[in-house]
């Protein structure tokens, strides 16, 4: 299975085309768009506890709500602490309408067929938003603080990049 | 069933020191730091009745975690610690049950 939202991302940071440059968002918007992101795999992660019956899938899932809602978690504290709020912006909604797609797609699997794709699709996702937040947001992030969190935020999704490449292998 | 599936069992996750066991905890404090998705240090020389302290400074919750099971700190959230005394029953491989490919070793005299 394709990934949309992947397939989004990368076209975001790679078409000269793209009308709305990702580099261009504020620290704020760049917060939305993260928290979104964060949200879109924690939805994914529940999705994959209600259908699939794997335990390496069902692993897998449980970390990836762990550890998104934690940074999730530190983005709000920090934003609090800033006195700032997240913005809403393109690249925040045409993830979140993408996402829909994709769950509507993943929902009517099962099986096998369906850990394949909840795979695959999470590696390609976790590759579009490292590339994304490596190439397009750390450069460009004003605030030391909010640079340092994403900083720690990419580290985290390498992991869960390098987990979900073991993953697709072992549903193969 | 390999090792990432046997130790997620009964323990769901919970800080529990173990016991000393046999041995008295009369060894010494040794210090893991969990950082960076690595244990520091990734190999460390330990004997029954040390006390081992991990400490996780990362954002993502992290356990360690005997690959056969003989030990555990359930789930550590960022800052948290845990101690456990080392007892004659534990095995030297260990791992993170969250993020499998974190992995270090105890070498236990």
């Amino acid at each position: 299975m394709k990934s949309l939202l992947a397939a989004t991302l990368m076209l975001a940071i790679s078409t000269p085309a793209f009308a709305n440059d990702p580099a261009q968002l504020s620290d704020t918007e760049i917060a939305h768009v993260a928290y979104v992101a964060d949200t879109i795999d924690i939805r994914y992660a529940h999705l994959a506890l209600a259908i699939s019956t794997t335990p390496e899938i069902h692993e897998f899932a449980k970390t990836m709500i762990r550890d998104h809602e934690a940074v999730n978690a530190a983005a709000l504290e920090l934003l609090a602490k800033l006195g700032a709020e997240a913005q809403d912006n393109f690249l925040s909604q045409k993830l979140a309408s993408d996402s829909e797609e994709i769950i509507n797609r993943l929902s009517q699997l099962r099986g096998a067929e369906f850990d394949r794709a909840y795979a695959e699709n999470e590696l390609g996702y976790h590759q579009a938003v490292n590339n994304l937040v490596e190439t397009a947001f750390i450069p460009n992030i004003d605030h030391p603080e909010v640079k340092a969190l994403f900083e720690q935020g990419l580290e985290i999704f390498k992991a869960h990049e390098g987990h979900a490449e073991m993953m697709v292998k072992a549903v193969q | 069933m390999d090792r990432r599936t046997f130790v997620r069992g009964a323990l769901g996750g919970a800080l529990i020191p173990l016991s000393p066991g046999p041995i008295a905890a009369q060894g010494e404090l040794r210090e893991v730091s969990i950082r960076n998705f690595v244990y520091e240090p990734e190999t460390l020389a330990v004997k029954p009745g040390d006390q081992i302290r991990f400490t996780n400074h990362d954002l993502a919750p992290h356990t360690a975690t005997a690959d056969d099971g003989s030990w555990d700190t359930g789930t550590l959230e960022k800052g948290q610690s845990v101690e456990l005394t080392v007892t004659e029953e534990w095995t030297g491989d260990y791992f993170c049950a969250h993020h499998p490919a974190m992995t270090a070793k105890l070498i236990i005299g």
